[in-house]
This record gives structure tokens, sequence and C-alpha cells, in this order.
């Protein structure tokens, strides 16, 4: 009803400044669910981006990654047990390496894939890894450190030098960059320190999502895999819990606005009243002023948060997702309507008596 | 015989309102009737069920007693929607204040008004506004206006989808004695010129020799000047 646009633009600084409150609002809760999935990212990325569908742990390892230790021999009996499905090993440890020619160490996590197998690194730029040479493959933000293509870096522990091959997008793990480095490269880093070591594993990666025949081992979905990495659900859980009381709060103070604005124009509605608008329609121009604010605020609100997100740093994390963003729109703009509807009680209760003074 | 069609016909209304443990009578036995292309003033000091008069004219209250017809329909016991629609097709107030919305600006003050029985019709809006005298100030807001302008906004919107019955509510209240008495030449002159039925309530004297006929409130009834 155009009642409700005229209203708006004849009262526009009052309904600017509603609308801004609402758009802080809606921008406040995306920012903070970009926070929020990009934490989660910074932990759980390299492996929400591997093409594996399930893990294969052992069986003491609780579900977590790190915990888990599969042998050559047990490796191997599963992938004999399995034929035909497409399983890939994969080795996790941490360290820090330092760049040949700067000062600074950097902490790593070394993945240890096969080259060939389906858990090689996406390279956005630069090659692949190959089971020739010393080849390493490292996430993006080493780039912000100044490494690129071609230098060297030292790991510190053992003194083994890699030779940058390329970067891959998105990977990390536990708030550490990742560097993906070929089993053969990584056995020789470790054999630098140990000359008996024995290529192990965390886990055998399971592309498929069907049945894996695992003897005594663990088979666990990537969703559980991601809930258990180290600090992965302890932080969403607290940023989660943020993001509802912000919300809720959010509500509250839409709901306090919208029945303030009612109250307001409550001889305006008496006087509707008194010239024989319907129930319905007076509350259909009341629903239909609250949706233009909210939907709105929500578009607005959208446009700051995803306007922002491009002019973060890097290093920022900061993950906003449209399916998240959408989600948190809809229900901040259900709740609007939801309080608009709650406000039509008010309009109920005016008398159109009160326009007839004297 | 053939009964005749009243714009307004009030019998034997009573009304009375809870004051402390007793009922205070404002309306006894009031009876009232007015015919199309008839203006009539209700007269009396305030306080005294002028404003119970009207509401109950107006379809925005029941009586207690007695039948109240619009039109030949009958609105004594109908629900409030029922009654709502009454006020939306039958009849158009004009109130005390003038009323208007503050965020629309003259024409849309009628257009509105004209959506609720149909479809807006700028063309007329502008027309009756114009007659009103009005033409320079169709796409003023209220809060541009003077209060004349307001007053007369208010009658071009009680006019503008011919209501069987326009309702006054002391139209003159809020202007000076010839700004006042024009307002009410012009609900006059629209009145004759529609033939519609028009009731003002008013304590202003000065207006009263505008009126066919006079009603002086006395104890909850009309009593008719002269008659």
């Amino acid at each position: 009803m155009n009642l409700a646009l005229k209203d708006i633009r004849f009262h526009k600084a009052k309904y600017l400044l509603v609308e801004l409150i609402l758009v802080l609002l809606i921008f406040m809760v995306l920012f903070l669910s970009g926070l929020a999935s990009g934490l989660g990212r910074a932990v759980s990325a390299s492996i929400e981006t591997m093409n594996a569908k399930q893990y294969v742990l052992s069986g003491d390892a609780d579900q977590e990654l790190a915990m888990s230790n599969l042998t050559q021999a047990q490796y191997d009996k599963l992938v004999e047990n399995n034929s035909g499905k497409d399983i890939t090993g994969l080795t996790i440890s941490r360290s820090s390496v330092k760049r040949d020619g700067s000062g600074e160490q950097l902490s790593i996590v070394y993945m240890a894939v096969d080259p060939d197998g389906f858990l090689s690194p996406n390279v956005v730029k630069g090659s692949g890894l190959s089971d020739s040479g010393k080849g390493i493959v490292l996430d993006t933000s080493f780039r912000s450190d100044g490494y690129a293509v071609g230098d060297t870096v030292k790991d510190n522990a053992s003194g083994y030098r890699f030779k940058v091959v390329g970067f891959a997008k998105d990977a990390m793990y536990s708030h550490v960059a990742v560097g993906f480095v070929a089993q053969k490269t990584y056995t020789a880093m470790r054999r630098a320190l140990d000359p008996v070591y024995a290529l192990s594993y965390n886990a055998a990666a399971v592309k498929g999502s069907g049945h894996v025949d695992v003897g005594s081992l663990e088979r666990v979905s990537k969703a559980d895999i991601v809930e258990n990495l180290p600090g992965y659900k302890a932080e969403q859980m607290t940023i989660t819990m943020i993001l509802w009381g912000l919300e809720v709060v959010s509500a509250v103070i839409l709901g306090v606005f919208f029945y303030i604005l009612t109250l307001q124009k409550r001889r305006e509605f008496g006087l509707l009243k008194a010239i024989g608008m319907r129930m319905r329609e007076i509350n259909g121009m009341l629903v239909t002023e609250i949706l233009i604010l909210a939907a709105g605020g929500a578009v607005i609100g959208n446009a700051l948060a995803f306007g922002m997100a491009h002019f973060l740093p890097d290093s920022m994390p900061f993950y906003l997702q449209s399916a998240n963003a959408g989600l948190l729109s809809v229900v901040f703009i259900v709740i609007s309507l939801l309080f608009g509807a709650a406000s039509t009680i008010q309009i109920a209760k005016v008398d159109p008596l009160d326009t007839i003074g004297g | 015989m053939v009964k005749q069609k009243f714009a307004l016909e009030m019998k034997g209304v009573y009304k009375s309102y809870r004051d402390g443990d007793h009922m205070q009578p404002v309306l006894q036995d009031l009876n009232l009737t007015v015919s199309d292309g008839e203006l009539v003033a209700v007269v009396g000091p305030s306080g005294l069920g002028k404003s119970t008069f009207l509401t109950i004219a107006g379809a925005l209250q029941g009586a207690d007693e007695g039948t109240v017809a619009v039109n030949g329909i009958q609105i004594s016991g109908i629900s409030q929607k029922g009654l709502t629609e009454v006020r939306r097709h039958q009849i158009g107030f004009i109130f005390q204040n003038h009323q208007l919305l503050p965020y629309l600006n003259a024409v849309d003050q009628l257009t509105a008004v004209q959506k609720l029985v149909g479809h807006r019709d700028e063309a007329a809006a502008k027309s009756l506004l114009t007659d009103l005298g009005l033409g320079d100030s169709l796409n003023k807001f209220p809060d541009q206006m003077s209060g004349g302008e307001r007053q007369r906004t208010a009658i071009a919107r009680a006019f503008i989808n011919h209501p069987d019955l326009i309702l006054a509510d002391e139209p003159t209240a809020s202007l000076d004695g010839a700004r006042g008495y024009q307002v009410v030449e012009m609900i006059r002159r629209e009145v004759k010129r529609f033939n519609k039925a028009g009731v003002i309530v008013t304590h202003d004297e000065r207006v009263l020799d505008l009126m066919d006929r006079i009603f002086y409130l006395e104890d909850g009834r009309l009593v008719e000047k002269g008659a």
C-alpha cells in the first residue's frame, strides 16, 4: 500500500534513523558471522577443501586427526581390503620454516600426500607436487610474507631445504598455514634427523562416501573430522553463542522500535478507523512499512558487510558465505515482521471514538 | 403510505456511561431525522452529550436503546465490522482540528479516501479542492497549510466519496470568526450542491444563520429551535 511509502518519504529523517539502526544491527550480525566462519576456516579450511568424503583413523584416536597413527602395514592392509576404492594416505606434522635470505620464522603444518593422489593440492600459482625434487606447495598466506615460487625454505628442526614450487588457496589447519609436500620428500626430510624414519600416516582419506572395510580401524566422516580438530568446536560454540546473543538482542531492539513507531501513530490509526478503514488494511499498511524498512536494512547491511570483506587484510580470518548471510537476513526480516504483527495488537486497541473531541 | 427514507433517522436513543458506581445518562429519548439536502446544527455547551450524539449518529458506537438508521440502513446492534463498513460507505466526517494525515498532500488526502470505496480519481479530487478554493494548495502538506486551508481540505475529504451523510464535529473550533463562517458556508454549499444531509455539532452561535434547522441538546434530548 502506498500510504506506507508516503509516510516513510514524508518522515525522512525519522525513518532514516530507524533504518540506520536496522542496518547497523544486521551489519553487526553479518560481520560476526563472517568472523565466525573465518575463524572456523582458519582451523579447518585445508580439510574442508580436500576432496575426501571420509577418513580412516586408528581406533584409539577419538576421531582426532592429530592423535591418529596408521603404520605403513595397517595402511597397506586397508588399501588391499578395499580394492577399487580411491584411498590415499595423509600425514600431518607441525614445524617451522625460514626462507633463505629472510630472518623470520614461520609456523607451518606439513601435509605429506601422494602427488598423484586426490589429496594433491590444487595450485593457484606455480606448479604441483611431484615425487622428484624437494618441492613444497605453500598456502597463499605465505605470499604476504614475501615468499615466491623458486624460493628455498629451510625446515628449522631438520635443516632440510625445500624449494617452493607453488601456492594453494585455503590451506589452513588449526590456525597455521599448510605446506604440502610429496610423501617421498617428507620422508627424506624426516630422515635428515632420524635415519631410520619410516613413513606412517595420520589417516587414510577415502574419496567416496560408501562403505569401507576398516577392520579394527575407525571410519570418520569429514564433518566429524572437522568437528574434532583441536579448538574448532570450542571456538565455534563460543562465537555461535555470541552470534545468537546478538541476534536476540537485535530482535528485542527491533521489537521496541516497531512498538514505539506504532504507539506514535495511535492517533492516525484512530482516524483511519473512524473514516472506515478496515483493521486488515491498517495492519497491512503497518506490515508493509516494516517490511520495507527491514528488507531495505537487510540489503544495505549485506552490501556493507560484503563490501567490507573486500577491504579486510588477508590475514584477518573473515569468511562470509552468501548462504549464511542470506539465512541471517531472512531471519532478521522474519523477526521484524513478527514484531510488526505483535504491534498490530496496539492498533486493535485504538478506539476511533478518540478522534471525536469535545 | 410510503415510508420516507431519511439520510439520518434516530429514534428513542438512550446512552449512559458508568460514573463511579452509578450510570450517568447522557442521551435520553433522543429523536432526530435529517433529509437529503438539509443542513442542521446540534448546539449545546461542551460536555453535555454532543460528542456522544455524534459518535452514535456516525456509527462509531452503538446506542443502549433506540434505533439509528443511516440512509435507511439500520445500524443499531450491528457488529464493529459492520459499523466500519457503514462509516466507509455512508458517512463523511469533518473532525475538530482537521485530522489530516501529516504525510499526505491535499490531493493524496482525498485519493487515499477514494481508494477505500473504489479507485483513485485524481481529477475529481483536484476539481473538488479547486472548488473549495484550494487550487493553489493541491500539493501542500498539512504543515504547510493555514488553519482554514486544512479545514477546507478536511471538508473536501468528507465529500469526495459522495457519502449520504456528512457529520461535522465543531468545524470552526480552531478558526477565527470570519474563517469559521467561511468554512461552514462551504459545507452548506457542498451539502446543497450534492444534495447530501449535513449535521454540524457546534457551540458557535455565529454560524447558525447558515442552518436549515437548529437543535439544542438539553437534558439528553434534542429540542428544535422555533418548534
